[in-house]
C-alpha cells in the first residue's frame, strides 16, 4: 500500500510540475524530436548507423516482418555521382536487424554496385536478402500540377516502409539532386521523358520549371518514411554524370522528410533551398518544411 | 594552310555517321600506349539519338553545344585498375572548345595535349579540332595516372588538325582574367550563373570570364531586335520581383540583387547583352565600355 501511495504521490507531483512548467515535458521527460540528424566523419557505414540513433533508430521505422523499398542512386559510375554503397549497405543492415522480411531496390541497380564497397564480403549474407523490383504500375497523381499520371515502381506503392537513399550532388539541369529528384529513379522511361519534354520542350532541360514541378508532383504519390542522404563525397560540377570537381563533406544526413533533408543538403553544396525550384514546389505542395530555422537539426 | 587538312577531313567524314564512327575509332591508340594495359572489350559508338545511353542525364549539355557522335572504350591492367575513355565528335570546333570549357572549369593543371587540356587527380580532358576527349582513371595511383596521360597523348596525336577558339571570346578583356568559357544555351550559361527561360531568352552563343571580384557574361543574339526582346524580358521579370530584389536603373542598364545578395547588372550593346555579376560599382562602366569596344570589332 505504501508503495502504491508513494507512486500516486509522485505521479501527481510530476503531473503538477508538467502543468506548471510545460517546457519540462520536452526538455527532460521526453527526448526532443529531431527532424534532421547529421553525422560527419570518415567512416560512412558507421556514421550512417549513428545518424539514425537520434531519430529513434531503424526500429522506429521498420517493424518485424515488414517489407522495405529502398531507392538509392546507384546507376552512375564516376566518383561522387552515386550513393556511397557503404551508406546503402548500412541501411540494409539496420533494416534486417530491425526484423525486415524483405528489402527491394526500387531503381534498377547495376550488378557491380555492391562490389564498389570493401564491406560487401563481410555483409554477403545481408546483401543476398536484397531483391530487385522491376514491375511498374500506372497511378494517378492526385493534386499534381504538371504530372497527372505516373508509371512508377509497384513495390514503391506496396512496400510497408519506403526509404530514400540518394546522393546529394550537382545537377546541370536542376542545379541539385537529392531526395526529391531521386524519386525519378522509381519511374518508367516514358514517365521520366514526360518530366523533360511534357511541356513541349525540345531539349531535356529546356523547361526546368516544368521538370521541377513534375518532380514535386511525383513526390505526392508516396513520401518516403525515412531519408538517408549521402553527402560524404559528391560532384560540385558536371553533375549528374561527372567527372568533375569533388567535395568531401563526409556527412550522412538522415531525416523523416525529403523536402527538409534536401533543404539542408543544398547548403552543403553552397546553394539556397529557395533557389532550387523543385524544393520550393514540393514545399508548396505541403510535403515538408524547407525553412531550416523551423527544423530541429542535430549535427554530430 | 593549317586549316586545309581539317577542311578535307570534314568533307570526307562529317556527313556520314558510319564514317564518323570509323573516324572515332581511328583516334584510338594504334599500339600499346603503356606497358601492361589493354583494351577491355570492344569500343562502342553512340549516334546523337543514342547519347542518353552513354551519359543519360549528362547528355543534354552536349546536345546544346551541338553533338554528332561519341565513342566509349575501357582499358585495364593486371592490377585491376581501369581507364574509362570517351571521345566526342562535336558539330564544329567552337562546340568542342565549349564543352571542354564547360567541363574543365579551369581547375586542375594544364596538360600539353590537343589544342588545350587539363589534368586532375583522377581524370583529364582535352579538345582538339572538333573532338572533346575525357579519360577517367579508377584510382589515383602513379601507374593509372601515368597510363591516363599516355592514352591522352596517343589519342591527341591521332586526331587530325587543330581547332580555333570561338571568336566571341575576344569580347572578354584580357587583363586579370582568371578563366573563361563558351556556351550555346542556358545549360552552359548555368555553369557560371543560373537563369531560367522565363528570366532571359536563350542566346545563340555566349562567353563568360572570371575576374578577381566579378564575372562577366556576354550573350550574343542573331540580331538587335532579338537582343532587345531578351533585354525587355529580363527587365520586366527582374523589375517585378521573383527571386530578384533592389531593382534600380544604372546608366543605360539596370541592376538587381539575387537571394544571396549578389549584384547582377544588365546592359545591351547592339545584338549583345552584357551581364556583370558582383564587382566594384565604380569600375563596372569602364568594364562595360571596354567590352563594347571589343564587340564593335567582332561585328554587329
Amino acid at each position: 500500500m505504501s508503495d502504491r501511495r508513494d507512486f500516486l504521490k509522485k505521479t501527481v507531483a510530476a503531473g503538477a510540475a508538467l502543468v506548471s512548467f510545460p517546457e519540462f515535458l520536452t526538455s527532460a521527460v521526453l527526448p526532443p524530436v529531431i527532424d534532421i540528424s547529421v553525422v560527419e566523419g570518415e567512416k560512412a557505414f558507421e556514421n550512417t548507423l549513428a545518424a539514425l540513433e537520434p531519430l529513434g533508430g531503424m526500429g522506429a521505422f521498420v517493424r518485424a516482418g515488414s517489407t522495405v523499398g529502398m531507392v538509392s542512386n546507384s546507376v552512375w559510375e564516376r566518383p561522387g555521382s552515386y550513393t556511397n554503397p557503404d551508406v546503402a549497405l548500412a541501411v540494409v543492415k539496420m533494416c534486417l536487424d530491425a526484423g525486415a522480411k524483405e528489402i527491394f531496390t526500387i531503381e534498377e541497380m547495376p550488378g557491380d554496385y555492391w562490389k564498389r564497397t570493401k564491406l560487401s564480403g563481410k555483409f554477403e549474407r545481408e546483401l543476398a536478402c536484397v531483391k530487385s523490383s522491376g514491375e511498374k504500375k500506372k497511378v494517378p497523381v492526385t493534386n499534381g500540377k504538371s504530372l497527372k499520371e505516373a508509371e512508377i515502381s509497384a513495390k514503391l506503392l506496396d512496400c510497408d516502409v519506403l526509404i530514400n537513399v540518394p546522393i546529394a550532388k550537382h545537377h546541370q539541369g536542376t542545379g541539385f539532386t537529392g531526395n526529391l529528384k531521386n524519386m525519378m529513379g522509381a519511374c518508367s522511361g516514358p514517365t521520366c521523358r514526360f518530366f523533360h519534354n511534357g511541356s513541349g520542350a525540345q531539349g531535356g532541360y529546356d523547361d526546368i520549371e516544368f521538370l521541377s514541378q513534375c518532380i514535386a508532383d511525383v513526390n505526392l504519390i508516396r513520401t518516403p518514411d525515412l531519408c538517408v542522404l549521402d553527402a560524404t563525397e559528391f560532384l560540385t560540377r558536371n553533375g549528374p554524370a561527372g567527372p568533375g570537381d569533388l567535395k568531401k563533406a563526409r556527412k550522412v544526413v538522415a531525416g523523416r522528410n525529403p523536402v527538409s533533408v534536401d533543404a539542408y543538403a543544398v547548403t552543403v553544396l553552397g546553394l539556397l533551398a529557395a533557389d532550387v525550384s523543385m524544393i520550393r514546389m514540393a514545399s508548396a505542395h505541403g510535403i515538408g518544411e524547407m525553412d531550416l530555422k523551423k527544423l530541429r537539426i542535430r549535427e554530430a | 594552310m593549317r586549316a586545309a587538312p581539317s577542311v578535307l577531313f570534314l568533307l570526307l567524314f562529317a556527313a556520314d555517321p558510319a564514317r564518323a564512327a570509323d573516324n572515332l575509332k581511328a583516334c584510338l591508340p594504334h599500339a600499346a600506349f603503356a606497358a601492361n594495359w589493354h583494351e577491355a572489350g570492344a569500343a562502342k559508338t553512340f549516334a546523337e539519338s543514342e547519347l542518353y545511353g552513354l551519359i543519360d542525364g549528362g547528355a543534354d549539355i552536349y546536345l546544346e553545344y551541338g553533338f554528332e557522335e561519341a565513342l566509349s572504350a575501357r582499358y585495364e591492367n593486371a592490377l585491376g585498375s581501369s581507364l574509362a575513355l570517351e571521345i566526342y565528335l562535336m558539330k564544329d570546333e567552337p562546340a568542342a572548345y565549349g564543352i571542354y570549357s564547360n567541363n574543365s572549369g579551369g581547375g586542375g593543371s594544364r596538360a600539353a595535349v590537343g589544342d588545350e587540356g587539363r589534368v586532375y587527380d583522377y581524370y583529364m580532358m582535352f579538345w582538339k579540332g572538333r573532338y572533346f576527349v575525357s579519360i577517367v582513371a579508377s584510382d589515383t595511383s602513379g601507374g593509372s595516372v601515368g597510363a591516363m596521360r599516355a592514352l591522352a597523348a596517343s589519342i591527341g596525336r591521332n586526331i587530325p588538325g587543330h581547332g580555333g577558339r570561338p571568336r566571341l571570346l575576344r569580347a572578354l578583356p584580357d587583363l586579370d582574367r582568371q578563366s573563361e568559357g563558351y556556351f550555346r544555351g542556358l545549360l552552359g550559361l548555368g555553369t557560371v550563373y543560373r537563369f531560367t527561360g522565363k528570366e532571359i531568352s536563350r542566346p545563340d552563343e555566349g562567353v563568360f570570364g572570371a575576374y578577381a571580384g566579378h564575372h562577366l557574361i556576354v550573350l550574343a543574339y542573331s540580331d538587335t531586335p532579338r537582343s532587345a526582346a531578351s533585354y525587355a524580358v529580363a527587365l520586366s521579370f527582374m523589375k517585378t520581383g521573383g527571386r530578384f530584389t533592389a531593382f534600380r536603373e544604372e546608366g543605360d542598364g539596370f541592376a538587381v540583387r539575387d537571394r544571396t545578395d549578389k549584384s547582377v547588372r544588365f546592359f545591351r550593346r547592339g545584338r549583345f547583352l552584357v551581364i556583370v555579376l558582383e564587382g566594384d560599382a565604380a569600375r563596372i562602366p569602364v568594364v562595360v565600355q571596354e567590352v563594347a569596344k571589343r564587340l564593335e570589332k567582332i561585328g554587329k
